[in-house]
């Protein structure tokens, strides 16, 4: 399949938008499915990451997000814009796994994390033992803090603040209005700006 | 000082807090000013959140899941397509509720089928054993009259 998918169908004169290269793939363009692949991999999974706090998950849930657009293919309408069409896909899936897990696993995703680290990013290229420490320290309570909001307001949040949606591609995702939308930012980050005030 | 804006209109000026709409109201409201701070604080310390790239295995991986849907039978497929819903327990719920609705009415309807026949039997049995009877009766009439006639032709 991955050669089938990535050699089937003759070379891809650059398309306009994702929305086209889905209908491609609609039309069994399979090379078309690989670049969308390319394209949007890292943000779902990252998004993915963000909510549910354990790399593994991410990638495992990322896979379920890309599979469901290939079963859905045949069906698909451009309706609306493909991002929104593909993190509605992925908060749902998101959304039930923390539904399903939260009690077991609320406790391990504050201790664990160690796969899923970031890479420190600091100007000094040898941060020292104390650097090291107070960025991880830091870190923690951002991830804390954002892991303990209502898990709409953390989806929300995550795609404003991450992958820069506008409000209307948001209010896609969560299926509400745009103002529903702005209020869930404003009191997200409210609460944020409350819990991580003393970093400030 | 207590901000005179409502929630909304806070809210997009804080979250574009770089327009001139916002820098306009932030030179006049002290409080928007604080927290427009804040916030932007609060943004930079999200900022260090940073994740690590994706697995070199995950292509790999998905593409022999695509593999697998590719060569699945139309069960296999519908199977799929409703597991979901049964990983739901809302959903598990209701399905074993109307399951347990639908025994009930079938079970419901033979009792009454069951018990309509046993009510037929049994009249059937009391009409068996009525024209039994009654064909008693008919050979008593007959032994009676053949007892009369045999008397008066002795006498």
């Amino acid at each position: 399949m991955e050669q089938g998918v990535k050699n089937g169908m003759g070379p891809i004169t650059a398309p306009d938008t994702d929305a086209q290269l889905m209908l491609r793939v609609r039309d069994g363009d399979g090379a078309s499915f690989s670049l969308l692949l390319e394209k949007h991999r890292s943000s779902v999974i990252h998004f993915l990451y963000r909510m549910v706090q354990d790399f593994a998950v991410a990638e495992e849930l990322g896979q379920e997000v890309f599979l469901r657009v290939y079963r859905s293919r045949a069906t698909y309408e451009p309706t609306a814009k493909f991002t929104t069409w593909l993190f509605r896909i992925a908060t749902h899936l998101a959304l039930n796994w923390l539904r399903d897990g939260r009690h077991e696993r609320a406790q391990e995703r504050l201790d664990a994390e160690k796969d899923g680290a970031p890479v420190l990013q600091v100007s000094d290229r040898k941060p020292s033992v104390e650097s090291r420490m107070v960025f991880e320290v830091k870190l923690n309570e951002v991830r804390g803090a954002i892991a303990s909001l209502p898990d709409k307001q953390r989806a929300a949040v995550l795609m404003h603040k991450y992958d820069e949606m506008e409000y209307s591609q948001i209010a896609g995702v969560l299926s509400c209005s745009e103002s529903a939308v702005k209020s869930l930012l404003f009191r997200a980050y409210e609460t944020l700006r409350a819990r991580l005030a003393h970093m400030a | 000082m207590k901000c005179a804006l409502k929630e909304s209109e806070r809210a997009e000026l804080l979250l574009r807090n770089t327009s001139q709409a916002a820098t306009n109201h932030f030179e006049q409201c002290s409080s928007c000013r604080r927290v427009s701070l804040e916030q932007a604080a609060l943004w930079q310390a999200m900022d260090s959140w940073n994740v690590r790239p994706v697995s070199s295995g995950f292509n790999r991986s998905l593409y022999a899941k695509i593999e697998a849907v590719a060569h699945e039978t139309w069960y296999e497929r519908l199977a799929a397509s409703v597991r979901p819903l049964f990983a739901q327990p809302a959903w598990a719920l209701g399905m074993a509720g109307a399951l347990f609705a639908a025994g009930f009415v079938f079970d419901h309807q033979a009792t009454r089928e069951h018990q309509t026949t046993i009510q037929v039997s049994t009249t059937e049995a009391e009409q068996v054993e009525k024209t039994l009877d009654d064909l008693e009766m008919l050979r008593q009439f007959d032994l009676v009259s053949e007892e009369k006639e045999t008397a008066s032709k002795t006498m």
